[in-house]
C-alpha cells in the first residue's frame, strides 16, 4: 500500500471513529455535544503522558487513554447533561475551550502551548512507530469497532432508551427509563470512543499541542459528517466520512491553501442541503410534525 | 490589581455589546448565532481596512454596515431556511459560517496581529491606583450606548413590537400581516451589526487576529447564558463581570485560565438557576420553541 493511500485511509477511519462518537450522544440521544473534541484531546494527552512519563507501551496506553476520556466524560456529563438543547450545546462548547485552556496552562506535565512529543526513536521509545501501513490498519480496526459498537448499541436496551430520551424525555421517565443514568452512560461511551481516536492520533502525530488536539473545528466537522450521513444510524456517519475524505483529499490536491475555507463551506452546505442526512436516518429528532405545542402567551414576551 | 480589574471590565463592555446582540437574536428567533465571535473579528478587520485610508470613524461605520449585511444574509440565507429542525443544525450551521469568515480573514489578511491607532493615541488616564487607556474608556462608552440603542429599538419601537409579536407566535404574526422572515432578518442584521461594532471598537483598543474569534465566541456565549435568554442588560453585565475577572486572573495567573473561569461561572450560574423555582435546565430538547420557556424572565 502506498503511503498516500494509507494516509488517506487513516484519515477516513479517524473521521469514522469521531463521527460515531458524536453519533452516540448527538444522533441517538439527541444531545448535540459541541465539545466532543475535548475527549479527543484528553485521550491524546493521556496516551502521550502515559507513554512519556509512565513508559507504558502504546498498546497499554491506548485503552487507558480511552478510559481517561470516558472518565472525563462522566465528570463533565454529571453537570452538563442536566441541560438541554442549546444550553447543552453551548455548555459543552465552553467546556471544550476550558479543557484546552487547562492543557495549555498546567505548566509541568502538559508542556503548555508547545505540547508534548512522544519518543519514537532511541532507547526511550516504548513502542516502535507504526508507520503509515500500521496506522492504517490500527485505525481501520478502530473504525470497525466503532461501527460495531454503534450498531450494537442501536439494537440494545441502551439504544432504545436513548431514542426514547431523544424523542421525549418526559415520556422516557414515564416508561421506566432512567434518563439521567442512560444519558451519562452514552456520554461516557461516546467520550471513550473519541478518546480512543485521540489517543491513536496522538501516537500518529507524535507531537500533541493544545491548539491541534482541541481544535473546535474537529467537533463541527464531525457534526457535519453525521448530518450528511444521517444521525442516529450506524452507517450514516460512515457515508459522511467517506464523502468528507474524498472532498478534503481533492481540495488538498488542488487548492491546499483554502482547505479551511472549503471545510467550513462544507459544514454550511451540509446543514443547508442535506439537513436530514442522505440516509434519512436523522429525521425523527422529534415527534412527527403536528400542530406546534401551545406556547405560553404572556405580556411582554421580550424583556431586554 | 484595581487597574487590571477596571481595564478588564472595560474590555468586557465590548464583549457585552456583542453578547447583547447575541442574546437579543436568541430571544427573538430562538437561534444561538455561533458566528458572533467571527462577526466581531470581521468588524475589526473592516475597521482596520477602511481606517488605513479614511480614518477610524469611517472604519467603524464600514464595520457596522458589513455586520448588518452579513447578519441579514445569514438570517435569510441560512437560519430562516431551517425552521423546526433540530437545534444542533442551526448551531453547526452558524459555527460553520463563523469558520468561513475566519478562513476568509486568514486568507485575506494572513494571521498577523493588527490594530488601529485611534485618535486618542496612547493617552492614559490615571484615577487613583488605576491607569486606563482613554481609547478603552471611549470604546466602553460607545458599547454601552449601542447596547442601550439596541434595547430601545427592541423595546420601544413599532419594529420591536412587531418583532416580539412574531417571536411569540410565527404563524399568528404571519396571519396578522407581519413579514416574519424579513423581521427576523432585520433582527439578525441588528445583532450582527452589534457584533461588528464591538469588533470595530476592539480594533481601536488593542491588537487582534483572525483566530481570536473562537475565544471571543466562548466568552460571548458564556455571558449570554449566564445572563439568561433574552435579557440584554444581564448579558452585558455578565460580560463586564467576566471581563473584570479575566483582568484580575490575568494579573494573578496565566491568562489562559479565563475560559476555565467562564466555565466555572457558567456552571455556578446554571446550578443557581436549577435550584431556583423555574430552572434553566428545563425546556424542550433541542426545540426552537424550548428556549422561550427558558430563562425564567418576567
Amino acid at each position: 500500500m502506498s503511503p498516500w493511500l494509507a494516509g488517506t485511509l487513516t484519515n477516513l477511519c479517524l473521521y469514522i471513529v469521531v463521527a460515531q462518537s458524536w453519533n452516540l450522544i448527538g444522533g441517538m440521544a439527541g444531545y448535540a455535544s459541541f465539545g466532543q473534541v475535548a475527549f479527543y484531546g484528553v485521550g491524546g494527552y493521556a496516551v502521550a503522558l502515559l507513554m512519556l512519563d509512565a513508559s507504558l507501551s502504546f498498546w497499554v496506553a491506548l485503552p487507558l487513554g480511552a478510559c481517561a476520556a470516558g472518565a472525563y466524560g462522566l465528570l463533565l456529563g454529571l453537570p452538563l447533561l442536566r441541560l438541554r438543547g442549546e444550553y447543552f450545546a453551548i455548555a459543552t462548547l465552553v467546556a471544550a475551550a476550558a479543557t484546552q485552556a487547562l492543557a495549555a496552562w498546567q505548566p509541568d506535565f502538559t508542556g503548555q502551548g508547545s505540547g508534548l512529543t512522544i519518543t519514537t526513536v532511541g532507547m526511550r521509545q516504548t513502542t516502535p512507530y507504526l508507520g503509515s501501513g500500521g496506522f492504517a490498519l490500527l485505525f481501520a480496526c478502530l473504525a470497525i469497532l466503532s461501527v460495531a459498537l454503534v450498531a450494537g448499541v442501536g439494537r440494545s436496551r441502551l439504544g432504545y432508551a436513548l431514542r426514547v430520551i431523544r424523542d421525549d424525555e418526559r415520556l422516557a421517565g414515564a416508561v421506566g427509563v432512567r434518563a439521567g443514568a442512560t444519558k451519562l452512560r452514552a456520554f461516557a461511551l461516546s467520550a471513550a470512543l473519541a478518546g480512543l481516536a485521540g489517543g491513536a492520533s496522538a501516537f500518529r502525530l507524535i507531537t500533541v499541542t493544545p491548539g491541534q488536539m482541541f481544535n473546535p473545528t474537529i467537533t463541527v466537522l464531525t457534526i457535519a459528517m453525521v448530518v450528511v450521513g444521517g444521525a442516529g444510524t450506524a452507517f450514516g456517519p460512515v457515508i459522511g466520512a467517506v464523502l468528507l475524505t474524498a472532498l478534503t483529499t481533492g481540495v488538498d490536491a488542488i487548492l491546499p491553501s483554502s482547505r479551511n475555507l472549503v471545510l467550513a463551506l462544507v459544514i454550511v452546505g451540509a446543514v443547508l442541503l442535506v439537513p436530514r442526512g442522505l440516509t434519512r436516518g436523522g429525521q425523527p429528532a422529534r415527534l412527527p410534525a403536528g400542530p406546534p405545542p401551545p406556547r405560553p402567551t404572556r405580556r411582554g414576551a421580550l424583556s431586554p | 490589581m484595581a487597574g487590571a480589574l477596571l481595564n478588564g471590565a472595560l474590555d468586557g463592555g465590548l464583549l457585552g455589546l456583542a453578547a447583547a446582540g447575541f442574546t437579543a437574536l436568541w430571544r427573538v428567533t430562538g437561534v444561538l448565532n455561533l458566528a458572533q465571535g467571527a462577526l466581531v473579528i470581521s468588524g475589526a478587520y473592516a475597521t482596520w481596512a477602511v481606517a488605513q485610508s479614511a480614518g477610524p470613524l469611517l472604519g467603524i461605520c464600514a464595520a457596522v454596515l458589513l455586520g448588518a449585511v452579513l447578519g441579514y444574509a445569514l438570517q435569510r440565507g441560512l437560519l430562516n431556511l431551517l425552521p423546526r429542525q433540530p437545534a444542533y443544525l442551526e448551531l453547526a450551521g452558524t459555527f460553520g459560517v463563523g469558520l468561513v469568515l475566519d478562513a476568509l480573514a486568514t486568507l485575506l489578511f494572513s494571521g498577523d496581529y493588527r490594530s488601529v491607532s485611534s485618535i486618542f493615541g496612547a493617552t492614559d488616564l490615571v484615577a487613583g491606583p488605576a491607569q486606563v487607556q482613554a481609547a478603552a474608556l471611549v470604546a466602553f462608552a460607545c458599547a454601552l450606548a449601542a447596547t442601550y440603542a439596541l434595547h430601545r429599538v427592541l423595546r420601544h419601537t413599532r419594529f420591536g413590537l412587531a418583532l416580539r409579536a412574531a417571536s411569540v407566535d410565527h404563524d399568528a404574526g404571519r396571519l396578522a400581516g407581519l413579514p416574519v422572515p424579513r423581521l427576523f432578518a432585520i433582527a439578525g442584521s441588528l445583532s450582527a451589526a452589534a457584533a461588528a461594532l464591538a469588533g470595530g471598537l476592539l480594533s481601536l483598543t488593542g491588537p487582534f487576529t483572525a483566530s481570536d474569534g473562537n475565544q471571543l465566541l466562548v466568552l460571548i456565549a458564556a455571558a449570554a447564558l449566564i445572563g439568561g435568554a433574552g435579557n440584554l442588560w444581564s448579558a452585558f453585565t455578565a460580560a463586564v463581570a467576566l471581563g473584570a475577572i479575566e483582568g484580575a486572573v490575568g494579573y494573578l495567573a496565566p491568562a489562559q485560565l479565563t475560559d476555565d473561569l467562564a466555565l466555572a461561572i457558567l456552571l455556578v450560574a446554571f446550578a443557581l438557576r436549577a435550584l431556583g423555582a423555574r430552572g434553566g435546565a428545563r425546556g424542550g430538547a433541542g426545540g426552537a420553541g424550548g428556549v422561550r420557556s427558558l430563562g425564567g424572565l418576567p
